[in-house]
């Protein structure tokens, strides 16, 4: 599904000085499968989320990134999501004046567009979106709202996995999407992607913490620091990292 | 003293082939007077403050010819059929001549004519509106080289649902100037809906120069319309000026679309307790060394006047807007409450905007705020949709029609909201 081969890239801060912030990332993620990567703050998880969905900030100078065969770094934003790659925001944008409703139906049927199918029309969209709204827990009053515009951070994040249920990617990149999130909203972001889980599509849950990963058990957790992947393991990874934080794996790194 | 900027022979010339000596005796004499005037003033240059950001250069180096009427042909009444806007209240105007008055039912106590039908019946309100001094070059012009244009007056208590759709075509004849002079009165407690739209058939680069006045009497409503969707090498000149009695309530909507060169000076003035003034404009510019410039004004010279003016734009490639907004409050005037903001999204590096915003003064216990912002197309925006699947040019351009959404809320008549929202490539929202 997805093969990443020692990817480093780096941003200009204001003072246009390059910042190294991936430092040669390994990371093979097999169809189905559900991985996690955890780490403390600017250890590069959000630049990895955001290189892989295309976003231009970021210079790549080494390494291949692989979506189902594809050079996934030769290909636009567009051209990603349409292949399936989907990325869940960290800070989903608000763009006011733009319908969500409108956005929504613009997205689902740009992918259609791309796989060949007919648009859906106003009707069959509205009732496919009302079903997606009930689980995970939105109200319908969000559809006549500009996009994101003054919605709280869990209604941000709720309308992140609305489109991702709505546009079933074959791989999604969740970037703490758990972070800021009460314990309702968590369940039904949870849920968002246990109803997704099948045997093909794959995840990648990008989080602080592990009380996410109690809802959506991993089949494999990863830590990153320093721009690296430094340790790879089962899900018990994560809880030996909640008891002991990520000090003794940042120690173990710098031998 | 004759300015170094000229000399400007075409409009003597122009002058010239206009005065055919069937005319009256005080229109001939009005007209070389400010023929005069406007010789002796030339056009603005940058040294005027007021002109300072815009170059008409280009009217005084192309060489103008007076507009001539053309026939009415098969494909010029197809093209006016087609137009969105035609409806059963329409007046042609060809090169500035008004070429035909459609007018279905239409109500008792509403005069529409033509300027120069108007002045062959002598009607004496024609005559001393011509006659009132305006003190600037273009009006000078405009009075020099007067063409047509028209008369709209709705007695008191008319009201008029539909809108008046004047469609100024320029066509056939090539750099060529036209100087329709428009006269509206709305008696008290009339209502008018007037859209002036300036459109082209196959020619280029002419000049026109346009006047149009309104009178709001006590406790009337006029809705104005201002589409501008000239060849794009035209140069478009326009003043309008509005007066407000008491209780009165105007709008005015401004789309500035096409031509080369555009500059819209506006002016109301409220004259009477308690009139309403609401303000919306926008432009869209596309093209190198495209210039428009938006020059409003609000003058409060009475009390408990509102008024809100808002413009916004969408600036790319190496063009310019310049944005001038006044909010005047004299010194008799009371419990104003004023707003003015302009907003522009630049596209390009090379585009250029002037924004002015201006507030004089001087009477207490008023409010009056404004604001300015210059802007560029916010890239996370972009990115969001993209990462959904949605083209980037598509995504730009839900982007930039985002941005100007909130005008299109404003109006009020659906058809010339969709017209208007069709013209900036708007996707209507599902």
């Amino acid at each position: 599904m997805l093969v990443i081969r020692d990817l480093q890239a780096f941003i200009r801060d204001e003072k246009q000085e390059a910042k190294q912030i991936l430092c040669g990332v390994h990371l093979t993620v097999k169809p189905g499968e559900v991985h996690a990567i955890m780490g403390p703050n600017g250890s590069g998880k959000s630049t990895l989320s955001n290189v892989l969905a295309g976003h231009e900030g970021y210079q790549i100078t080494q390494g291949d990134v692989h979506f189902e065969g594809k050079d996934l770094l030769t290909l636009s934003p567009e051209e990603r999501a349409a292949a399936g790659l989907f990325l869940a925001f960290q800070y989903p944008v608000e763009i006011p004046g733009v319908n969500n409703m409108y956005f929504l139906r613009t997205a689902l049927n740009s992918i259609r567009h791309h796989k060949n199918l007919p648009p859906l029309d106003a009707m069959d969209f509205l009732s496919l979106v009302k079903s997606k709204m009930k689980e995970v827990g939105m109200d319908e009053k969000f559809l006549s709202r500009a996009v994101n515009e003054g919605f709280s951070g869990g209604e941000k994040k709720r309308n992140e996995v609305l489109q991702m249920l709505m546009l079933e990617p074959k791989l999604a990149i969740l970037d703490e999407t758990d972070s800021g999130l009460d314990i309702d909203a968590l369940q039904a972001v949870a849920k968002g992607v246990n109803t997704l889980r099948n045997g093909t599509r794959s995840f990648i849950v990008v989080t602080h913490y592990q009380r996410l990963l109690t809802y959506i058990v991993p089949d494999v957790v990863h830590v990153m620091v320093k721009g690296k992947i430094i340790q790879s393991g089962g899900k018990e990874l994560a809880e030996a990292l909640e008891a002991k934080g990520y000090g003794w794996l940042e120690n173990e790194a710098e031998v | 003293m004759i300015s170094t900027t000229h000399p400007v022979t075409w409009v003597q010339t122009c002058f010239a082939e206009q005065n055919t000596g069937a005319e009256q005796a005080w229109l001939s004499l009005f007209r070389k007077k400010k023929l005069h005037d406007f010789l002796q003033k030339g056009f603005p240059t940058k040294r005027d403050e007021r002109w300072k950001y815009i170059d008409l250069s280009a009217l005084s180096k192309t060489a103008f010819s007076a507009a001539s009427l053309s026939e009415q042909s098969q494909r010029i009444k197809k093209f006016i059929s087609e137009r969105k806007l035609q409806n059963d209240n329409t007046i042609i105007f060809i090169n500035g001549h008004c070429a035909d008055i459609h007018m279905g039912q239409l109500p008792l106590g509403l005069i529409v004519c033509s300027l120069q039908q108007a002045l062959l019946k002598d009607d004496m309100q024609i005559k001393s509106y011509l006659l009132t001094e305006q003190d600037h070059s273009f009006a000078a012009l405009n009075a020099a080289l007067l063409t047509d244009g028209v008369f709209i007056q709705a007695d008191k208590d008319v009201v008029v649902t539909k809108p008046i759709y004047c469609i100024y075509i320029s066509t056939e004849q090539q750099a060529f100037v036209a100087c329709p002079n428009n006269r509206i009165v709305a008696k008290e407690n009339s209502q008018l809906k007037l859209i002036e739209e300036y459109v082209s058939i196959d020619t280029e680069s002419y000049f026109n120069n346009v006047h149009t006045t309104i009178h709001a009497e006590a406790n009337a409503s006029v809705e104005y319309y201002k589409i501008q969707n000239e060849a794009l090498s035209a140069n478009h000149i326009a003043h309008v000026t509005i007066y407000q009695q008491k209780q009165s309530q105007v709008k005015t909507y401004f789309f500035s679309n096409g031509a080369t060169l555009e500059r819209e000076d506006v002016s109301v003035i409220q004259l009477g307790d308690h009139a309403e003034t609401r303000m919306i404009g926008f432009y869209k510019l596309g093209r190198d060394h495209q210039q428009i410039d938006h020059h409003v004004q609000i003058n409060h010279q009475a009390s408990h006047g509102t008024s809100t003016m808002l413009y916004k734009g969408i600036v790319d490639k190496k063009s310019k807007a310049i944005f001038n907004g006044k909010v005047w409050v004299g010194q008799k005037a009371r419990k104003i409450c004023a707003h003015q903001a302009n907003h522009n999204l630049m596209l390009s590096d090379s585009a250029e905007v002037n924004a002015k915003p201006e507030l004089e003064i001087y009477a207490d216990d008023v409010k009056c705020a404004h604001g300015v912002t210059i802007g560029k197309i916010n890239e996370q925006s972009l990115f969001y949709l993209q990462s959904r699947g949605i083209p980037k040019t598509q995504a730009l351009k839900i982007v930039m029609n985002a941005f100007f959404s909130d005008m299109l809320n404003h109006i009020a008549d659906d058809p010339i909201k969709h017209y208007i929202a069709s013209q900036v490539n708007y996707d209507e929202p599902v």
